[in-house]
């Protein structure tokens, strides 16, 4: 025991004499999310919207005013001619195009079908898409009514037009902001990043600085030296994550569960980190490796954790990787403590699954650490 | 004056450097290749076999019909069948299902009586992104649905009129399909040179500063632009070779066009590695130990790259201030390039903003760190 605690002490002095690197992690952990709460966001809102209105009347403006008292449309500018609106589109300075041709009033009020265009910058297929299902959406409403006014213009009184209205309800988040989501997220990669890193770099130093012959000399067995290494970025992921829950309540994220829970999450989430870090520091023989490997480890666990792309998105290959990485259970049960208010009753299965992998990478890392050390 | 020969040692001894840790050189090249075959296979704009719970309190051959559309959709499958409001909502606070479709006691008497139904859907709002396809596609599928329900009664009317008054063409430009693949392969480009570049190039002189030999670089006559040329050149052709091969490998895996001018693409992918390399450049004479400049590089780099490469989100959504923030990134200067290049093959005049922004960004972060090594603060 007392051996564990000089390790363990040891490593603190280590961080306490790199000041910066600390300082780098804090930042890490609140000004890093505040930026992403305020620049990343996957709403396809606002959309800057090119308009040609080619017929200048008051139908015309009517359609017009509709698409733009949306959420969805801001006005970008109003084009002169086709070529304008090539333009704007060219250098993305609208992302989607209204256009209305000269015959539009003529043919509605013949009765004829009157057409209307929307282009969307297909090079970003996600909003152009959802783009044309809200254009779609308004135009449907529009016909709806102008259907009812025909009818009761051939004397046919209908009070409605039948069909389906769907009443949509999102719970636990009613105004549906990303932001929530992404901030939750954020606090989720700041743990992973800094708790692969931390422990990776820390267990390969020693290798690099060939103090490590100095520790094989003395009766340290290689887990409690990587006990030690976990310890030290343990707690002060834990410290510094505190910090950034001040950070989710100034975004005002809502946290309907109990903190503890929550920390209790952070807690078995950096232990699976750390484990990750342990491997790679144990497999890599200088600090470039081990930063390389330790990057390249966190890239699946941001794509493939169903924010990006909804989980069920996902091929059935990629969703069972997607289920052997710690971030995504974490991720679920981080979300739903803060905006689901759930506890341990429901959570339980996410929390042995992170336990489990925590202790599984990190006795594979004392395994292969073992391994080296009996060379 | 400077000297060619001054300027090819330290390349050489660079060179060396890099070949002799085989491991990361090649961990360092196929990075960006692992990082392609991730973003392009793991995102997918189309939503498949959403598992649904539904509270039929009809219980009428209407109300099966509607469900039945649902789960006959790729989208949908129903997998719960719900026997009351609050099992609905208690379903979707333990994470059982992402969305209930709960269809009232009167739906089918309204729909034989030709007034308008009203179905609600319950949405998981906590998990945005699953949210909004769900919306969408249940929107969509609603629309098509209710269109159906509207002919019906119109021919039973005997009324003949348009259903469609107002027809609304959607055309989709430079990607006819809707393909998102292309909007975040463009975007991996970007998101590959500068998140993973500068800490790179960071750690190169990091390392000579941790093992002391920077002295040596300080006693020798080797000017500080020299000394930067050299030590910039292996990592600037090495990486702008891997990137050549990334975008052509890339272009032909995942089917895109190239529509744009290939030279142009080629400039902009040299002057995107130049200026990275910089950057990790610059980073590195800011440190003293390599785990710092790996924070600085990920902290300044990489996390910006996510957010401000417009290769997942587009940058146009974030507020103005912050946008000035994103131009002290050179990856969005290189997405726009790029994905102008290869998908809408405009000009380069309609993007001569960005081509500029990314010219002098390389002069002056080159500059910067010639500066700092200079006054040997290193």
């Amino acid at each position: 025991m007392d051996r564990i605690w000089g390790l363990i002490k040891k490593e603190y002095i280590h961080f306490y004499r790199d000041p910066v690197a600390m300082s780098l992690i804090l930042y890490f952990y609140t000004a890093c999310i505040i930026l992403c709460g305020y620049c990343f966001f996957f709403d396809a809102k606002h959309m800057s919207t090119v308009v040609y209105d080619m017929n200048r009347t008051a139908a015309s403006r009517d359609v017009i005013e509709k698409f733009l008292s949306t959420e969805y449309f801001d006005l970008d500018s109003y084009a002169a001619s086709m070529a304008d609106v090539k333009s704007r589109l060219d250098s993305s300075k609208a992302s989607v195009a209204l256009i209305i041709p000269p015959e539009f009033t003529r043919d509605l009020a013949r009765g004829k079908p009157a057409y209307i265009q929307f282009i969307g910058d297909g090079s970003d297929a996600n909003q152009a898409g959802q783009g044309g299902g809200f254009a779609k959406r308004i135009i449907g409403e529009l016909n709806r009514d102008i259907i009812m006014n025909r009818l009761n213009n051939r004397g046919i009184t209908v009070s409605h037009i039948p069909g389906i209205d769907l009443k949509i309800r999102a719970l636990f988040n009613q105004e549906l902001k990303s932001l929530y989501y992404i901030v939750i997220f954020h606090v989720a990669t700041a743990g992973l990043i800094s708790g692969i890193i931390l422990c990776s770099t820390a267990v390969v130093r020693e290798k690099e600085r060939g103090t490590i012959d100095q520790i094989l000399v003395t009766p340290t067995r290689s887990w409690e030296l990587l006990i030690a290494k976990t310890v030290a970025p343990l707690t002060i992921g834990l410290i510094s994550s505190v910090f950034s829950f001040l950070v989710v309540f100034w975004f005002n994220v809502p946290m309907r569960g109990n903190p503890l829970t929550f920390f209790i999450f952070m807690a078995f989430f950096l232990v699976s980190s750390a484990g990750i870090g342990i491997m790679i520091g144990s497999v890599c023989n200088n600090m470039l490796q081990a930063i390389l490997l330790s990057v390249a480890s966190t890239f699946p666990s941001l794509f493939l954790s169903g924010v990006i792309t909804p989980f069920e998105n996902l091929s059935p290959f990629l969703q069972k990787v997607s289920l052997c990485l710690p971030f995504t259970h974490f991720m679920v049960a981080a979300n739903a403590i803060f905006q689901k208010g759930n506890g341990f009753d429901v959570l339980w299965p996410q929390a042995l699954i992170l336990i489990g992998m925590g202790a599984g990478f990190l006795s594979i890392g004392c395994f292969l650490t073992w391994r080296q050390w009996k060379q | 004056m400077a000297s060619m020969k001054r300027i090819t040692t330290v390349m050489k001894a660079e060179f060396r450097h890099i070949i002799r840790d085989p491991i990361s050189l090649i961990l360092a090249l196929f990075m960006p290749m692992f990082l392609l075959f991730l973003s392009g296979y793991s995102i997918c704009f189309e939503l498949k076999n959403m598992p649904v719970a539904v509270f039929d309190m009809d219980q009428s051959r209407e109300s099966r019909n509607y469900i039945k559309v649902i789960d006959n959709t790729p989208f949908f499958h129903i997998k719960h069948y719900l026997t009351s409001y609050e099992q609905a909502k208690n379903s979707l606070s333990r994470g059982e299902t992402k969305c209930a479709v709960i269809i009232p006691a009167d739906f089918s008497r309204r729909i034989k009586k030709d007034i308008p139904a009203n179905i609600q859907i319950l949405v998981d709002g906590s998990e945005f992104t699953s949210a909004q396809y769900i919306i969408n596609y249940l929107s969509a599928i609603n629309a098509l649905h209710s269109e159906e329900i509207v002919a019906s009664f119109l021919k039973k009317r005997g009324i003949v009129t348009d259903l469609e008054p107002i027809v609304l063409t959607t055309r989709f430009w430079y990607n006819q399909s809707l393909r998102g693949l292309t909007f975040i392969i463009t975007g991996a480009f970007s998101l590959s040179i500068m998140g993973i570049v500068p800490m790179l190039s960071a750690l190169a002189i990091v390392r000579e500063k941790e093992s002391g030999s920077i002295q040596q670089i300080f006693v020798s006559p080797i000017h500080s632009y020299e000394y930067i040329i050299g030590k910039m050149a292996p990592y600037v052709i090495l990486l702008t070779l891997d990137f050549y091969f990334l975008v052509v490998f890339g272009l032909w895996w995942f089917e895109l066009p190239l529509r744009g001018s290939t030279f142009i693409l080629a400039l902009a992918t040299f002057l995107m590695t130049f200026a990275t390399v910089a950057i990790g450049f610059f980073i590195s004479t800011l440190t003293r130990s390599q785990l710092t400049a790996l924070l600085i590089g990920i902290i300044f780099t990489l996390m910006p790259a996510f957010i401000f490469a417009d290769a997942i989100a587009p940058v146009a959504n974030s507020p103005t201030g912050w946008q000035f923030y994103s131009c002290l990134f050179p990856a969005r200067f290189y997405t726009g390039i790029c994905r102008a290049q290869i998908l809408k093959g405009s000009g380069i005049l309609s993007y001569w903003e960005d081509a500029l922004a990314l010219v002098i960004y390389c002069i002056v972060i080159f500059g910067l760190s010639a500066w700092r090594v200079k006054n040997k603060q290193i």
